[in-house]
């Protein structure tokens, strides 16, 4: 199995899940490189990405799982790299023996946002994961309210901006809706494109690693 | 608000973004920017082969930097409007007053008003004449300049015929005169292709000053081989080579067929080298052919097999052209992916199809559907007009006949599962430059009278569904189609009303239309019926190459209903050949 990281930056921000999906199967098949495919009626190139992010937010940690005997992992990157659009590059490249669950295994996420004026709350944000943390949803029309402190595992501030740990996975704390309720409570002007999402974490003996650190277990 | 910040509150951002795969340099050392304008959304867009061909050509000369911009979808129209950000290039993000040159497309009638709305965007006056020469240069493109005169005051120049070669030479002169648009204007107004509707000698409402079609050299012209690869799905997302340009088949009320003679031919070692490389630039999991009738590509059946073998180890789907099934190998058609079949008689019986020379008989379509089946299709979309000239009820009546003999030769073949059968029913719009061109077009009135003729008829075929064509647009179509220029007024007043979008039936209002059409004091009766053959019509000053009287004969035949036989087998003698030698004529001329 090859497992790359990814970047979503730039206009690539704006792409969703679904053509994500559909622009790597491409990128892929530029490269040359070849990918087994499933069999049947209607044969798909056989790829696996980590759960969606919500369009309009810089990430630096999306990874794609491809069924690939291709066995150089820098020479993927520098292949994959000259085949893709911008604000998609391949960052790092992982070859496991097996197939690996990222997706399933997956349950935090770390935000960067980016924020001047944070430092002004610096003590408040620094607590919000020890108090009520109120985001609405909108389900079939109607808005619900939820309680979701339960989902905010860290908050810290420096200059630049806000550190976060969120909940992501099957239980998911949408960053988006995680800055509406600080814009909201401090009058900040986080907008998504100063959000970074920077890595996707799994939680192995009641410690975060990182999904690249899971992955390199498993070579 | 900025720009980035509209981009997450509407729908498909990436639309506006750019940043597709192949994009060429747009920081390039340049003399010129161009931006290639098109009056409807990003999908629609980029499904156009002549827009690809045109942006490559012009950004392949090294003086030229060519962007692109598309009708923003209401949504960001609405956003950019409310935040006071003029419409802007996708590439660079510049706004489109701040262009040299802005070429927009002319696909179909029904984008006219959406013209109006991207100027209106981007804050730059309708007409021509209120533009000073701080504005771009506005011009326009594309298979409605078989009739540009609904619109012709709007633009400075528009290019008859195909833009390839035409918009290069436009872009030097620009070079050479910069802001001196009266020279500019001069100056292209004695290039072939180039028409200055400013300078047109109008008598009685009508141009006379001649103005020959520009016709491109498909050996001399480069073709996109490293197209842009959209981010998002678009209408046609696949690779597609062009084989051919013109039609040998000759249908009367075909423009398309017309518009694109003579007939020019790509040679099979060069289409196939272009898959090869087509198929390696663009990851594309699909590729299709393309030209007016891919089927009747001299050599189909070699190079189809040559580009099955390419495609299969590249693990792509090919898109067969449906009328030449017959031709293909049994092996070939059971490995092809099955989507569904097009298959186009237009009319529903024999005498009307040789009214309007579709040279396909009952037993074409019966052949066709049987090997069809037998191969494991079972998806059939059949297309067909109404209100084609000397049209009687028996006649749509006979489109059902044939949807049930199908439904029939379906049965026979395949009994455990159903089949889908879509008949798609467009209303016949006479156009300039066919032979119908002087036919009435009927009412709306009759148009819903013919429809519901025939979908009380369909209702009672299992399996068949149907789709139609607005009986209020086609009249509209056609009004503009055979229109002159005083239609540049309803077309202001309908955008005021606020009119646009109006090909996508959402959006549509046939009442503001109407309330437009009292505004604008016109009579749409007179651009709907008959016309007299001695009378002079408005895109007369084009030359074409095809003679008046070879469509007048043609006109004849049909009423006849006579049927004359495809270029592949017999030239007629059309005149096409005057502008560049057909690939078909070569002295064979019969007539
Ligand atoms: S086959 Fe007939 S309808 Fe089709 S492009 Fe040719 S002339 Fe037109
Ligand atoms: S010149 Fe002859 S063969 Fe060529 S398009 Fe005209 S009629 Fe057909």
């Amino acid at each position: 199995m090859l497992n790359f990281r990814f970047e979503k930056t730039k206009n690539a921000v704006f792409i969703s899940h679904i053509d994500i999906l559909r622009s790597l199967n491409r990128s892929l098949r530029r490269t040359g490189i070849k990918v087994r495919y499933s069999q049947g009626y209607n044969p798909h190139m056989l790829v696996n990405l980590t759960q969606p992010l919500v369009t309009g937010i810089k990430s630096l940690c999306e990874w794609a799982s491809i069924d690939t005997d291709f066995d150089n992992e820098k020479e993927f990157i520098k292949l994959y790299n000259k085949a893709c659009p911008e604000g998609l590059s391949a960052l790092e490249c992982i070859i496991t023996a097996e197939k690996p669950k990222i997706a399933a295994n997956v349950t935090a996420s770390d935000y960067f946002i980016e924020c001047e004026e944070a430092i002004k709350f610096r003590e408040d944000l620094e607590r919000v994961a020890f108090e009520d943390f109120i985001i609405e949803i909108e389900r079939k029309g109607q808005t619900i309210k939820k309680d979701v402190r339960n989902l905010i595992h860290q908050v810290k501030v420096d200059e630049r901006g806000i550190f976060a740990r969120l909940s992501f996975g099957n239980l998911n704390l949408r960053i988006d809706k995680f800055a509406e309720v600080l814009n909201k409570r401090y009058g900040l002007q986080i907008r998504h494109r100063d959000i970074t999402r920077q890595t996707q974490l799994i939680k192995q003996n009641n410690k975060y690693i990182t999904v690249s650190q899971y992955l390199k277990g498993l070579r | 608000m900025q720009f980035e910040d509209l981009l997450i509150k509407v729908e498909k951002p990436a639309r506006y973004t750019g940043g597709e795969y192949n994009t060429p340099n747009m920081k390039k050392p340049h003399k010129l920017s161009f931006c290639i304008c098109f009056p409807d959304i990003y999908e629609v867009a980029m499904s156009n082969l002549g827009i690809a061909i045109l942006y490559d050509v012009l950004n392949k000369n090294k003086d030229i930097v060519a962007e692109r911009c598309f009708a923003p979808w209401t949504d960001m129209g609405k956003a950019l409007k409310e935040n006071n950000i003029p419409l802007m290039s996708i590439e660079t993000k510049k706004p489109l007053r701040d262009f040299d040159i802005l070429g927009f497309s002319l696909q179909y009638e029904m984008s006219y008003t959406n013209i109006l709305y991207m100027l209106d965007q981007a804050n730059i006056p309708f007409r021509a004449k209120d533009r000073d020469k701080s504005y771009p240069l506005i011009v326009a493109g594309g298979p409605c300049s078989a009739n540009p005169e609904p619109i012709a005051d709007f633009f400075d120049i528009i290019f008859i015929g195909e833009g390839e070669e035409a918009d290069e030479k436009l872009c030097k002169l620009v070079i050479k005169y910069g802001k001196d648009k009266q020279k500019i204007l001069e100056e292209a107004d004695k290039i072939d292709g180039l028409y200055v509707p400013s300078l047109a000698k109008i008598k009685d409402g009508i141009n006379t000053k001649t103005v020959k079609k520009a016709i491109a050299n498909l050996q001399k012209t480069s073709y996109p081989l490293k197209p842009l690869i959209p981010n998002i799905d678009i209408v046609h997302n696949r690779a597609v080579i062009e084989l051919f340009r013109g039609c040998y088949a000759g249908c009367r009320f075909c423009q398309a067929c017309f518009f694109y003679r003579p007939i020019r031919y790509r040679e099979r070692e060069e289409v196939v080298e272009y898959a090869r490389q087509l198929l390696r630039n663009t990851g594309y999991d699909e590729i299709g052919l393309s030209s007016l009738s891919s089927g009747d590509y001299e050599e189909i059946s070699c190079t189809i097999s040559e580009i099955k073998e390419l495609a299969d180890s590249a693990n792509v789907n090919l898109q067969l052209p449906s009328l030449r099934l017959d031709s293909f190998s049994k092996d070939l058609l059971k490995s092809a992916r099955k989507s569904s079949l097009t298959f186009a008689p237009e009319a529903g019986t024999q005498r009307l199809r040789d009214v309007i020379n579709k040279n396909i008989t009952d037993e074409d379509i019966e052949r066709t559907m049987r090997k069809a089946f037998e191969a494991g299709y079972r998806s059939i979309k059949l297309y067909f007009m109404l209100g084609l000239p000397t049209e009687q009820d028996k006649d749509i009546l006979g489109i059902a006949e044939i949807a049930r003999k199908i439904n029939e030769i379906y049965y026979e073949i395949n009994q455990k599962r159903g089949v889908r059968i879509t008949v798609s029913i467009a209303m016949f719009i006479p156009k300039p430059l066919t032979p119908f061109q002087w036919c009435e077009q009927i009412s709306i009135q009759e148009m819903i009278r013919r429809q519901t003729l025939l979908r009380n008829e369909l209702k009672k075929i299992r399996n068949v569904q149907y789709k139609w064509h607005c009986a209020e647009t086609s009249m509209l179509e056609g009004v503009f189609a055979r229109g002159d220029r005083k239609l540049s007024l309803l077309i202001e007043n309908a955008y005021k009303e606020g009119c646009y979008f109006d090909g996508w039936s959402e959006y549509f209002n046939f009442d503001k239309w109407q309330t437009a059409i009292k505004k604008s004091n016109i009579n749409l009766d007179d651009y709907l019926q008959e016309k007299e053959i001695e009378k002079p019509l408005p895109w007369d000053f084009i030359d074409f190459g095809i003679k008046r009287d070879y469509l007048e004969k043609e006109y004849r035949r049909a009423l006849e209903g006579k049927t004359s036989l495809s270029c592949k087998n017999y030239c007629r003698g059309c005149g096409a050949n005057r502008l560049m030698e057909c690939r078909r004529h070569k002295g064979k001329e019969n007539a």
